[in-house]
């Protein structure tokens, strides 16, 4: 198919074909890992941002379904590279307004636009990542005359593949770890799935992908016979208002976040154009799906007993009850039973679920502003590759004034909660002294080297342990203690007497108390505690302030 | 005219040597270890220091009682058989019930003496904060004023009487019910050192978190340096629960650093303010701008 021009329904073709041929790449992406510890894997991360913009839309016009497409993946997005490729698809809606349909240069010219916003995105944009590949793509195939816009995006993709394969020469740390960048590479397979869609080239039978891209294994003993409905059903609902029943322009979802409040909880409930997406927890759905049909007919629809998730479940995540509206409320991003449970005792009143491994979407936080009912939030990310997640999220949110302290780490986050104190009722002021405690806090970790390589003048095997603070490997060893312990020797604990180490699920509680008693033995103006975190990855996590 | 005598109680941590120069007494409350009950004794005659705190520091506890209304009787009763008035300067009412006890004993006693005269100040502190206004009424009563101009004397200067008090923890306070914190003192706050003031109402109210035992020891010359007042005419007054010697030395230095005043004076924290706060509190006292803090008000 040579197509001069196209509309909304090849847009998302286009969308479609990218989300397809993603998710075939997705894990060879993930394995694009700079450092040998798992993380946030790109792949997935940037898969569930753009399966966020999948909408059911058709034959519509092109500036209205792009926008829509843009709106999604705003919410859904995850991740650092997440939101970049978030921000470019809202540049290109931005380029794309008004639009019925576009030729290759009103594409071009939204492809621009969206590289602006992507670039807007980062306070510190670094060359040799997504953002890099992105530019030079666009910037170069712009420049080229085009019949169509198939010509386009194969001169996008010819100078977007060139310049991933140069992103190890931008950037040293992918070339110490001897791959290209993620995101850059995630950005080529999407945009080739959208070429192939846009050419008719998409695989046999493309099926619409449903949320599970982490590959939930479900496990039906969770519940039995005899097990009772504590948690309720995940309700997931797409719902078209009907001209028939309702008037559509002046709808308002506010009647329907109203009911579901009086059956549920956890409740996202917002309109693009005339379809409403639902989300609610609650234990009938049969009310849920009564109630919305008076307004329209269902899309998707999408009901999950949450004894079965075997991610944690929300009750345990979260605070279930609705409070009453407060002055000032913490959000922070944390993972790990111990962890999640000394961040909520030391006066988070919400944790987003997720960290190292599983990076939480705007969309999470954003449900997490609308539980905590707060004129102030203060949003603790806790790892580098949630803090664009939060503040798109923090953007996004009219609800209350939202802040985020860029918090890299949980001792970040143990440092800033041991200080809280909101009596000054003043939120500048507290603001800044969350910003002061982070000063001057080192964390380190030992983790499991998940495979071969040579990194930092270490020649490390899969299954050593590894000690580093920062993205610098600071010690090695196949025995856990002494990885930490060597650890622990090489950190600057200079004018420091506070020392916590964070035991993970994998660690030893004598172990632990061994490596506490060597830090004092060699540091005795230093308190030394140990607290049982429970995190994954992280054998052991030691925190300095 | 009759001689005023000054009382305090065994929250005031004065020394011995402090009461003989300054002629005040004191009325003793005990302490409960174990079911069995031992005077609270300032001069530390039966007991040592370093096992009382030891006692705590490997988890026993301590619980304490006020005056008995039997003390008071015959503290009051050897001074106003010596023909004297009487001014009690008790800890603060948010802490114990002492100075209603005493009160009501007052009352009475003014009956049985016709023409004594026994005035009971509730002096919104506790330790050296209360030994400091004891000080003060006796340097003040020896002008041959009456008990009730010394009375009315306190009255005014204890809001300006100031206590800095840092802790490892406020664990002992909490259990003992004897600090009144904000929710910013919730959950285990590991390594994070509160600073602890009288407030204007006499509540001991933590008000600040510190990281780190050092920190919060100079925090605690630094808050006083900011609220002292003429302190070149006046000593400060440390009192420590059983630290470290190199420690107190190292903190008396940095008082003499930092404030220009005329001494320091170092106490121990007895039995009843030490099973209140636990070991290795440091506190320091002197007096300086009006206390308006309340804790609770912003």
């Amino acid at each position: 198919m040579e197509s001069e021009h196209i509309d909304g329904s090849l847009f998302i073709k286009m969308i479609r074909g990218g989300i397809e041929n993603l998710s075939m790449h997705a894990d060879e992406v993930n394995d694009l890992n700079v450092f040998p510890i798992p993380d946030g894997d790109t792949g997935s991360n940037m898969l569930l941002t753009l399966q966020g913009g999948e909408t059911d839309c058709e034959n519509e016009e092109i500036g209205a379904v792009s926008r829509q497409t843009a709106n999604g993946m705003l919410l859904s997005a995850r991740g650092n590279s997440g939101v970049i490729l978030s921000q470019f698809y809202d540049g290109i809606a931005d380029g794309l307004a008004g639009k019925a349909n576009a030729d290759a240069e009103d594409v071009a010219d939204a492809f621009l636009c969206g590289v602006k916003s992507a670039y807007s995105a980062v306070a510190e944009p670094t060359e040799g990542t997504i953002l890099t590949v992105m530019r030079e793509a666009s910037k170069y195939a712009k420049e080229k005359r085009h019949e169509n816009v198939s010509d386009y995006l194969s001169d996008f993709l010819f100078k977007a593949k060139e310049t991933l394969e140069a992103t190890p020469d931008m950037l040293a740390v992918l070339k110490k770890a001897g791959v290209v960048d993620s995101g850059g590479a995630g950005l080529v397979y999407i945009l080739e799935g959208a070429a192939n869609a846009l050419d008719g080239n998409i695989s046999a039978g493309y099926t619409k992908h449903n949320n599970e891209v982490q590959g939930n294994k479900i496990n039906f003993d969770r519940f039995d016979e005899n097990s009772e409905l504590k948690f309720g059903y995940c309700t997931e609902v797409l719902l078209r208002l009907q001209n028939a029943k309702t008037d559509v322009e002046s709808f308002d979802p506010d009647i329907i976040k109203r009911y579901l409040a009086s059956v549920g909880d956890s409740i996202v409930c917002f309109r693009t154009g005339s379809i409403v997406k639902i989300h609610v927890h609650t234990k009938t759905p049969y009310k849920v799906l009564e109630f919305c049909q008076k307004y329209g007919e269902y899309l998707t629809v999408k009901i999950e007993n949450m004894s079965l998730q075997h991610n944690s479940l929300p009750s345990e995540s979260k605070l279930a009850e609705k409070t009453e509206r407060k002055q000032f409320a913490v959000v922070a991003a944390a993972s790990g039973e111990g962890i999640k449970q000394t961040f909520r005792e030391m006066g988070a009143d919400y944790i987003v679920e997720g960290g190292q491994s599983m990076n939480p979407s705007a969309d999470e936080f954003i449900e997490a502003f609308r539980q905590v009912n707060a004129d102030v939030i203060f949003v603790l990310p806790n790892n580098g590759n949630v803090i664009l997640a939060a503040k798109q999220a923090a953007k996004m949110y009219s609800g209350s004034d939202v802040r985020v302290i860029e918090s890299r780490s949980v001792g970040d986050c143990y440092a800033v909660l041991t200080m809280l104190d909101t009596d000054s009722g003043n939120a500048d002021e507290i603001e800044n002294e969350m910003r002061e405690a982070m000063k001057d806090v080192t964390t380190a970790f030992v983790s499991k080297c998940i495979r071969n390589t040579e990194i930092d003048g270490f020649m490390l095997h899969d299954g050593q342990y590894i000690g580093f603070e920062g993205k610098e490997i600071v010690s090695a060893d196949n025995d856990r203690r002494d990885t930490a312990c060597m650890l622990a020797d090489r950190l600057d604990f200079n004018g420091h007497e506070i020392c916590i180490i964070v035991r993970g699920e994998d660690s030893d509680e004598n172990e632990a108390e061994e490596i506490a008693e060597h830090i004092r033995k060699s540091h005795c103006d230093c308190e030394v505690f140990v607290i049982n975190g429970g995190q994954e990855i992280y054998s052991y996590i030691i925190i300095i302030e | 005219m009759r001689k005023v005598k000054i009382i305090t109680d065994s929250c005031s941590d004065l020394t011995p040597e402090l009461m003989q120069k300054y002629d005040i007494d004191y009325a003793r409350m005990t302490t409960v270890y174990e079911g069995k009950s031992a005077v609270a004794d300032l001069a530390w005659t039966s007991e040592d220091v370093h096992k009382f705190y030891d006692i705590m520091r490997n988890g026993g506890r301590i619980t304490t009682t006020q005056v008995p209304v039997e003390e008071f009787n015959r503290v009051f009763i050897k001074y106003l058989d010596q023909d004297c008035d009487i001014v009690y300067i008790g800890c603060s009412i948010k802490q114990s019930g002492s100075v209603n006890t005493a009160t009501v004993l007052a009352k009475k006693l003014m009956q049985e003496y016709e023409g004594a005269n026994i005035r009971c100040v509730n002096s919104l502190h506790a330790s050296v904060g209360e030994g400091l206004l004891a000080i003060k009424a006796a340097e003040f009563a020896k002008n041959g004023t009456t008990a009730d101009e010394v009375a009315e004397y306190i009255n005014n200067m204890r809001n300006y009487a100031h206590q800095f008090c840092t802790a490892h923890t406020l664990d002992y306070l909490k259990r003992a019910g004897r600090v009144k914190a904000s929710a910013a003192f919730f959950g285990n706050l590991l390594g994070v050192k509160p600073i602890i003031v009288a407030d204007a109402d006499g509540e001991q109210a933590a008000i600040k978190k510190v990281k780190g035992r050092l920190a919060s020891l100079n925090e605690i010359v630094s808050l006083l340096k900011e609220h002292i007042k003429d302190a070149e005419n006046q000593t400060v007054y440390l009192a420590h629960a059983d630290c470290s010697p190199e420690e107190i030395d190292d903190l008396k230095n940095n008082i003499r650093k930092e404030i220009p005043c005329k001494d320091v004076y170092i106490c121990t924290i007895g039995p009843i303010i030490g099973a209140s706060i636990g070991p290795e509190a440091v506190a320091v006292f002197a007096f300086g701008d009006e206390q308006t803090y309340r804790i609770g008000e912003r």
